[in-house]
């Protein structure tokens, strides 16, 4: 997972609502303007790595764009001819991951989920997102122990495709059984905490939110709108 | 929402994640990563199993890193929204069954994500689909075509492969949580 990387740029600090009107501004962008302009916007997220000073946003960005730039240039440029629109398509996704990943890497989810609660959101909103980014990586860690004791009882789960699909059930199983096994000391859990009472929570340590980030977080809503209407209208 | 629904669905979730490892390690071109929706589905139903699907496109988008994904989240509420209503009729209650419905879900799912990756993503996603559109491409057959070939090819076996798990998910459930899951029993085609 690409993670939060500690730092002092204008998304660090911005409130995490802010952060992300600006992400979903450029993103729009990428989608709505015409032509070539919005590949101009790979400049804007390249400008943004080195503004937030998080270079390790390239190292992941590569990787997962250029699958896209090889496929998208030989489907619609060497076997299409229109070099133009598989550069256009390349572009917006390429856009499109660095600046989701500088926000990904410039806002902290616990500091996000702070400003969902702050914000009045249901209790059940932010627990769901703070407890699956905590059970995600746990599950595949799970994942992993079932497939070496499985291999250690002498699973194969190579050979041929008969044999594949044979050995997904005994992977599958152990792992499905033991969450489930801990579902009902889970749920006991969260009844004592008042989960089930429907209350609004009080935010431990709500992030700050100047009048200048709302501005911006106005402002970038209002262009969104209209580069969505202006590209409604133009089609 | 209930505590034991705030319980499941973390799980849930973790296990669709959670699938792309073993799919990985086994080496089969399918992603097995809506069984975690399924079992919700079946257990907790329909509601239940969109908020998994949901949160699970959103998390996964966030763990890959690649915001294409998220384009998808209309096909994981269809998907959650189908497995509920098959889990409703019956639709685990013997192999033959469960293929049928699993097969339907593999049409309805590629008739879905087709225009999201051809018309958004110009039928380039994952490396090993693109690589298909790309073969079929090559042969001679239109772009929409080929993604459209590509996505059915795929899906049908994945949704098939996911719902026999799950039926064999409930066929091991231990009677302790088949019996805090009612749904579950409806799902085997019990009245």
């Amino acid at each position: 997972m690409v993670g939060y990387v500690p730092g002092n740029g204008p998304l660090h600090r911005a409130h995490p609502l802010t952060a992300f009107s600006l992400v979903a501004l450029i993103a729009t962008g990428a989608f709505t303007l015409p032509g070539m302009w919005n590949s101009s916007l790979v400049a804007v997220g390249l400008l943004l790595v080195f503004i937030e000073k998080v270079p390790g946003v390239l190292k992941m960005a590569i990787p997962l764009s250029l699958p896209f730039w090889f496929f998208l240039l030989l489907i619609h440029g060497a076997m299409g001819g229109d070099w133009e629109r598989g550069v256009i398509l390349a572009a917006r996704i390429t856009t499109m991951v660095l600046v989701f990943l500088v926000f990904l890497a410039s806002v902290h989810p616990a500091r996000l989920v702070e400003a969902l609660v702050a914000r009045r959101a249901p209790f059940s909103v932010a627990f769901l997102f703070s407890a699956t980014l905590q059970a995600v990586p746990d599950l595949r860690g799970r994942a992993v122990a079932v497939l070496e004791a499985q291999r250690c009882r002498g699973l194969r789960v190579g050979g041929g495709v008969v044999n594949r699909v044979r050995s997904l059930v005994p992977l599958t199983i152990p792992l499905v059984m033991s969450a489930l096994a801990g579902l009902d000391e889970r749920t006991v859990a969260l009844e004592t905490r008042g989960a089930g009472a429907g209350v609004a929570k009080t935010p431990l340590n709500p992030p700050s939110d100047p009048l200048t980030g709302r501005v911006v977080r106005w402002l970038s809503l209002t262009m969104i709108v209209v580069l969505i209407w202006l590209r409604a209208t133009r089609s | 929402m209930s505590p034991r629904l705030l319980a499941l669905i973390p799980l849930a979730v973790g296990i669709n994640l959670a699938m792309g490892l073993i799919v990985q390690a086994v080496g089969l071109p399918i992603f097995l990563d809506t069984i975690g929706t399924v079992m919700v589905a079946v257990l907790a139903g329909p509601a239940a199993a969109v908020v998994t699907g949901s949160l699970s496109q959103i998390v996964f988008t966030l763990w890959s890193g690649n915001p294409m994904w998220i384009t998808y989240l209309p096909l994981q509420v269809a998907i959650a929204l189908f497995a509920g209503f098959a889990s409703q009729r019956g639709g685990f209650r013997s192999k033959w069954v469960t293929v049928a419905w699993g097969a339907s879900l593999g049409v309805l799912a590629a008739t879905l994500s087709w225009p999201i990756s051809y018309m958004v993503w110009g039928g380039v996603t994952s490396v090993g689909m693109s690589l298909v559109v790309a073969i079929l491409k090559l042969l001679g057959a239109p772009l929409g075509v080929a993604v459209y070939a590509a996505s059915i090819g795929i899906d049908v076996t994945d949704k098939i492969a996911t719902f026999l798990i799950v039926r064999s998910l409930l066929v091991s459930l231990p009677r302790r949580v088949i019996g805090r899951f009612p749904g579950a029993s409806v799902a085997m085609g019990a009245d």
